[in-house]
């Protein structure tokens, strides 16, 4: 794991004059099956390790990055105090953090999944193929299985050590259902776990019921109410991924956040309910410590449509005045960034044929295409996967249908949450979402 | 490594090494958020076994021989799991390096602080700028160092150096607006001589302040000039990605359309890795294959798809350079490089003359989709009537523009020449990133604008 090189690297950059250093270390092995048009294509086998060193002198800071082994590591950490002094001060640059304890965090490494060999794999590619193409008129254009065993290791001058294991497993699929050959219309989805048990049978049975269901799209002929079901993954694109990207501190501090001078005001629906939670069990994005080695926690974002909390690192923290809620993200070969672990949207008790009832007449959307503008939440788009819905019922799919909306106005008027979470790219977690006011047209 | 690569117990096998050196910047409100340096170094396998294809990469150099032999395992194990035994077309084995044309000796360390000080002064008057409440610019200066040895005898050096920078300004006024711009290229160093930041992050600025005043357009399909940017990105989003042979092989729109009629007669759309100092540039693919253009559609007939060998001899045609990795533990897929449509006749006056009624849609973020039968969804940066034949004052925020790339192709009335044609740098995202080209001059056509209901 190099602990030693980091060890070592740390005590050179600071004779060579760094006042603070940190020196991180991942390594990786991934295995991955990749499958095309209804079979295995290739598969790879991956083994990377790399190390990220952040030096500070004065309040001038850098970071340097290599892959292990390298030639010489030892005098990256010169190379690292040289860009340092070439760079230009940050004002607001405090300290790197202290130490602390990581939080207890239980199911994000399995011994099992870690042990997972090609036959397991294979195995698990044939179960998802054979899922994927059992629906007539859709063939599984494309799909991914990647199993991921990975170590984090970090030190600083501070005295600050940790260190994690995780496991991944995770799988995506691309279906299109065809007429005559050519591809009408498309469904994908994908799953990710930290242990073996995915039911890659359901996800490929879904993605091929999704696209099978999507053809002979008709336009709708007549408006479709006001309202709209965004089911988890629209919901997570549309509302939540831009107000992630605005609770983010550095967005929040540096006036680019919609909500900044909004702490405390009411941004959202009262039903709506949201957390930033790095130590939940089993989660995506769960781990001890974040990018930096500061422990995660459940920090409450929104609550009950009020702006509680924001995600900090200990640069924004110190800024604000206030700790770090283990927010910082980076990989080794990356410097520290803020950004979300498990992004949870707190579910409601609707299932989703009440939902539909409640949607009576409207649009339920499985897909959507097009662009959020994550700094002003300005979406329009495409709805790809959707049904027109009348009393309750699904009566068929549709195309061409376009939302548009202010994603920060729509979280205000969300009117019912589903009773089930799924979680969705980016580590945010939702329900099923019903809205109004979003704008749609034929 | 030619020693181990023909030592392979399959039918072919390819090693590769990978040196990557990146320098980042980023800058937000005239603080540095971060200065990256990047020293990337690794090894990948990628073997032919009984017609079944195996990958194993790693960074360490001593287990390169290894990382052969699990490729090779790999294959053997799933051979009987693949539907299709994979033949690759022929090309003859060659030796050869390549380097970015026109740039001399790449970036050095010693320009960043150079560099560091252009950004905070851009910043510093994008400041000035009024509603303007934030602004970023960033850099990410990529030097590539590759060796590729094939089984066949191949052995290839190539030197890839390239700029990509971003400009995005925040305002604030009654409502927030932003506009982001992208620029780059093969450059080196020399790209701090040529003030393109400067030029840039004032426009960008300006841009947003006015957007903070501006509603969304009409909501409609009306007569548009798209800049060329924007006609850069339809061409590679929309058009180029239903060319590649296996994207073809999935029933996109260009499948079965090899001669027929698929844009307006006015409407040629290449891909050539060979353009001189385009940004997608690059001399051999990671099959080894020498890299040359393609014509995708000549004359608003479709030509060719774009092939890696084994599509290529599935097709029956010739492999020309379009496998490309982004980086040691890829595998190579069917990649564009430069792609763009070529220059038409008309001046870029001419072009909004022909508008009676319409807009001047003009590229910013870049955000959208596109299907495997064409349909796209944009977004834009922002729009300007037109009135007459003549561009007014109104300005709106980017709608974003839909419908059917080929409907689109098919609708162009009218193509600007070769000095309004302008290629941009871009990262294409097909499950891998990749440095393209996109580029082209202004369209007149049609097009649905989604905007205000």
């Amino acid at each position: 794991m190099y602990t030693d090189l980091a060890e070592k690297v740390l005590k050179k950059a600071e004779r060579a004059g760094a006042d603070e250093v940190e020196v991180v270390v991942e390594s990786a092995r991934d295995t991955e099956i990749v499958m095309k048009r209804g079979g295995i294509h290739s598969e790879k086998d991956c083994r990377t390790a790399a190390m990220g060193i952040r030096v500070i002198i004065g309040k001038k800071h850098s970071f340097t990055s290599c892959n292990l082994p390298f030639q010489n590591a030892e005098n990256l950490a010169e190379h690292a105090v040289f860009l340092a002094r070439e760079t230009v001060e940050d004002a607001f640059w405090e300290h790197l953090p202290y130490r602390c304890s990581p939080a207890e965090v239980e199911g994000i490494y399995s011994q099992k999944l870690a042990e997972l060999s090609y036959e397991g794999l294979f195995e698990l590619a044939r179960t998802l193929l054979d899922s994927a193409s059992s629906i007539k008129d859709v063939d599984m254009e494309e799909g991914h299985i990647k199993h991921s065993v990975e170590a984090f290791f970090i030190i600083n001058s501070h005295g600050l050590s940790g260190r994690y294991e995780t496991t991944t497993l995770e799988a995506d699929v691309l279906c299109a259902a065809k007429r005559s050959g050519q591809a009408e219309c498309m469904a994908y989805d994908y799953v990710s776990s930290r242990s073996p048990d995915c039911d890659f049978t359901a996800l490929g049975e879904k993605v091929a019921r999704s696209a099978r269901a999507s053809m002979g799209a008709r336009k709708l002929q007549s408006g479709a109410g006001g309202k709209v079901l965004l089911l988890p993954d629209p919901a997570s694109e549309v509302l939540f991924t831009p107000l992630a990207a605005a609770v983010s501190a550095e967005a929040y501090l540096r006036d680019r956040s919609p909500f900044s001078q909004e702490m405390g005001d009411e941004v959202a629906s009262d039903i709506l309910t949201v957390t930033d939670d790095g130590t939940l069990p089993g989660g995506c994005e769960s781990k001890p410590i974040d990018g930096e080695g500061s422990a995660t926690y459940n920090t409450v974002i929104i609550e009950k449509g009020y702006l509680s909390g924001l995600l900090h690192s200990e640069y924004t923290a110190n800024i604000a005045g206030c700790s770090s809620t283990g927010n910082a993200v980076r990989t080794a070969t990356s410097d520290v960034n803020v950004g979300p672990t498990n992004f949870i949207v707190q579910k409601g008790g609707v299932s989703l044929p009440e939902l539909l009832e409640e949607l009576g007449e409207g649009l339920m959307v499985e897909r959507f295409s097009g662009s959020v503008d994550a700094t002003t939440g300005l979406f329009s788009g495409v709805c790809k996967q959707a049904h027109y819905v009348r009393k309750g019922e699904i009566i068929h799919p549709v195309k061409e249908v376009t939302l548009s909306g202010d994603a920060f106005q729509a979280l205000k008027t969300i009117r019912l949450l589903g009773d089930s979470a799924v979680p969705e790219y980016q580590g945010i977690i939702t329900p099923s979402c019903l809205v109004e006011g979003i704008e749609m047209k034929r | 490594m030619d020693d181990i690569v023909v030592k392979t117990r399959g039918e072919w096998a390819v090693l590769r090494e990978v040196k990557r050196r990146i320098i980042m910047l980023v800058f937000k409100d005239s603080i540095p958020e971060t200065v990256t340096s990047t020293f990337g170094k690794g090894f990948c396998a990628r073997a032919l076994v009984e017609g079944s294809w195996g990958f194993a990469s790693t960074t360490k150099r001593e287990d390169l021989a290894q990382a052969l032999a699990s490729a090779e395992e790999l294959a053997r194990r799933s051979q009987n799991l693949k539907k299709q035994s994979v033949t690759l077309a022929p090309v003859s084995p060659c030796r050869g390096n390549w380097h970015s044309p026109g740039v001399k000796g790449g970036f050095h360390e010693s320009a960043i602080k150079e560099l560091c000080e252009s950004i905070i002064s851009c910043q510093q008057e994008m400041q000035q700028v009024k509603n303007v409440v934030s602004s970023t610019v960033s850099f990410n200066i990529v030097t590539d160092t590759k060796t590729l040895c094939t089984s066949e005898g191949t052995h290839i050096t190539q030197k890839e150096h390239r700029i990509l920078g971003t400009i995005s300004a925040v305002a604030r006024n009654s409502q927030i607006a932003s506009f982001n711009k992208s620029f780059g290229g093969q450059y080196g160093s020399e790209f701090l001589s040529k003030n393109i930041l400067e030029a840039e992050s004032q426009a960008c600025a300006k841009i947003a302040s006015r957007l903070t005043e501006c509603s969304l357009p009409p909501s409609g399909a009306t007569d548009v000039v798209l800049d060329s940017n924007l006609v850069g990105f339809l061409v590679h989003e929309a058009v180029g990605h239903t060319a590649e042979a296996d994207i073809g092989m999935g029933g996109s729109y260009l499948y079965g359309k090899e001669g027929h009629t698929v844009a307006a007669e006015s409407v040629t759309i290449v891909d050539d890795p060979s353009y001189p100092a385009g940004p997608g540039s690059f001399g051999y693919d990671e099959e080894g294959v020498l890299a040359r253009g393609t014509i995708l559609i000549k004359e608003g007939k479709f030509e060719k798809f774009l092939h890696n060998r084994e599509t290529a001899f599935q097709m029956q045609a010739e492999p020309r350079g379009n496998a490309r990795a982004w980086n040691f533990s890829c595998e190579p897929l069917i990649r564009m490089s430069n792609t763009f449509l070529e220059p038409g006749d008309h001046e870029y006056e001419e072009l909004i003359e022909k508008v009676d009624d319409g807009y001047l849609v003009v590229a910013g973020y870049m955000g959208g989709q596109s299907d495997f039968n064409g349909e796209f969804m944009f977004g834009t940066g922002f729009c300007q009537k037109i009135e007459g034949g003549t561009l007014t004052d109104d300005l709106y925020r980017g709608p974003v523009i839909t419908g059917n790339a080929f409907e689109v192709l098919q609708d162009i009335e009218a193509i600007g020449n070769s000095e309004t044609f302008e290629f941009n740098i871009a990262i294409c995202g097909k499950d891998q990133p990749a440095f393209v080209g996109v580029g082209g001059p202004p369209i007149k056509t049609k097009a649905v604008l989604r905007g205000m209901m």
